[in-house]
């Protein structure tokens, strides 16, 4: 019969296997092996376990195998190339609004008497001077702007996938007139104005609206891919406004996978001199037919 | 990680698919063998396997270096596997073939050839292995985990505590409670392992 002593003993046979006994509680359990035999027949069983765990045959790799992933991983390249693109000319849309503002400043601006001298280009390049000069908040604020103007262009591709004409998959022109740059300039603007009053108090997400099936409010974030992001309080508070156009809420959510890469740079812009520390740590990517990726904000004391 | 591992990586990261292959070489049957014990069968765990791979391909860019690289894998491979297991869960009746399947899909009785041991001795350990795959089986995803991670592959509290992202007493009570039940679960089977 099992007494109390033994099970006592027995809640240190596996530190013990293991070597990692302190010296005095090493001794106390041996001294307990050389007196009790169902302790010793116990120990002796688990270290036999332990001794067959260790030989369990192995199988090999198959060519099938490797064949197999090589094919996948070939698919997975290609996704990688796509997601890229779409990044790369989402970006190229930003600059092109950020640019098209710029010309109708400037545009303005030469149609003023008081610079008369100067070319437009003249112009612009003074007007690029004028916006080094522009305190820090000012910059924020246009940062702010693309970086969320990103994001909801993302996410208007995320929802029209299977329409290829969307505006973050056309490519930036440069031979534009100037009404047409102004339409997409005013777009942008709308887009960046849009995000900014993107509903964001809790219970914001419908019932219907759901991420893999289940609510942002239900979803569980163990063993999916976080990314962590530590944040100033105002830095939290911007990050916030950006990820609302995911409509999920609280501190963790739930970015389709294909827009997390271009939210994790807009958060990394966005923060800029607000972060405190970034951290990204890739624990496990849910890779089911929904894709996401979550993203933990923490504001940082 | 290696000098030669470093640059692979330095070139994974920069898009080349080649140098991502050569890199996993190395960890194929380590990844494959863990899943396999995971997971109780080699269609399951080469699809796992893969799907580790593809999705360490995926963020390859985000891997610092801060942790080794087999213990990132182990990472993903313990998340892909506890994955599968909760949404495969199988009855408690049912239990896992005591049959291997070869890479042609044949089946074959599990067999294993040791010189160092009497065919009598051989038999023994065959069958030992058998109750204990089949023990494991009968486990909690989160115990057998840490049995495979900690007695079969060899890891330490530490790497196992990043793997399944606990600290290192956690890991080691979890580890004690995993063997206290694997020895309940083999107790009918002790003559299986001990020694005559």
């Amino acid at each position: 019969m099992v007494g109390k002593h033994c099970a006592d003993m027995e809640q240190y046979f596996s530190s013990y296997i293991d070597g990692s006994l302190d010296d005095e509680t090493k001794a106390l359990v041996e001294k307990e092996l050389l007196a009790c035999e169902d302790c010793q027949k116990k120990l002796s069983l688990m270290q036999a376990i332990r001794q067959t765990a260790k030989s369990m045959p192995e199988i090999e790799v198959s060519d099938t195998f490797k064949s197999s992933l090589h094919e996948r991983l070939l698919a997975e390249q290609a996704a990688k190339e796509t997601r890229k693109n779409r990044f790369v000319w989402s970006r190229a849309s930003g600059f092109v609004a950020v640019a098209a503002v710029l010309f109708l400043s400037v545009m303005t601006l030469s149609s003023l008497p008081e610079h008369p001298e100067l070319t437009s280009e003249e112009l612009t390049k003074q007007q690029a001077v004028e916006t080094k000069t522009e305190d820090e908040d000012t910059a924020y604020s246009v940062s702010k702007g693309g970086a969320q103007k990103d994001v909801q262009q993302e996410r208007s591709v995320m929802a029209s996938e299977n329409n290829k004409n969307t505006a973050s998959d056309t490519p930036p022109q440069v031979n534009e007139t100037p009404s047409q740059l102004t339409e997409q300039a005013d777009a942008a603007m709308t887009a960046a104005e849009t995000a900014q009053h993107e509903p964001c108090a809790p219970g914001a997400l419908r019932e219907n609206e759901t991420e893999n099936g289940v609510t942002a409010k239900n979803v569980s974030i163990e063993n999916k891919e976080i990314l962590h992001y530590y944040f100033s309080q105002d830095g939290f508070l911007e990050a916030q406004k950006i990820l609302c156009a995911y409509e999920a809420e609280g501190e963790a959510w739930a970015v389709p996978i294909d827009a997390a890469e271009q939210v994790e740079l807009a958060l990394k812009g966005l923060a800029g001199y607000k972060r405190k520390e970034a951290k990204t740590e890739a624990i496990q990517i849910e890779q089911e037919e929904n894709e996401s990726v979550y993203i933990v904000l923490h504001a940082a004391q | 990680m290696s000098e030669n591992e470093q640059e692979l990586l330095k070139r994974c990261q920069n898009g080349d698919m080649k140098a991502f292959e050569i890199l996993i070489e190395a960890y194929q049957k380590r990844m494959i063998n863990y899943c396999y014990r995971m997971l109780g069968n080699r269609s399951d765990a080469e699809d796992a396997a893969q799907e580790v791979f593809v999705k360490v391909f995926r963020f390859i860019d985000k891997f610092s270096g801060d942790a080794s690289f087999s213990t990132w894998l182990y990472k993903v491979a313990s998340n892909v596997c506890l994955d599968f297991l909760r949404k495969h869960k199988k009855p408690e009746h049912q239990t896992m073939s005591l049959y291997q399947t070869n890479s042609d899909g044949e089946e074959f009785d599990l067999h294993i050839e040791d010189s160092t041991y009497s065919p009598y001795e051989q038999l023994k350990q065959t069958e030992a292995q058998r109750a204990l795959a089949l023990a494991l089986d009968k486990m909690s995803a989160e115990h057998k985990n840490v049995i495979v991670l900690r007695d079969i592959h060899g890891l330490s509290y530490e790497e196992i505590g990043r793997i399944v992202g606990a600290a290192e007493g956690t890991v080691k009570s979890r580890i004690n409670r995993a063997r206290q039940q694997l020895q309940k679960l083999l107790e009918k089977d002790r003559e299986l392992f001990l020694t005559d």
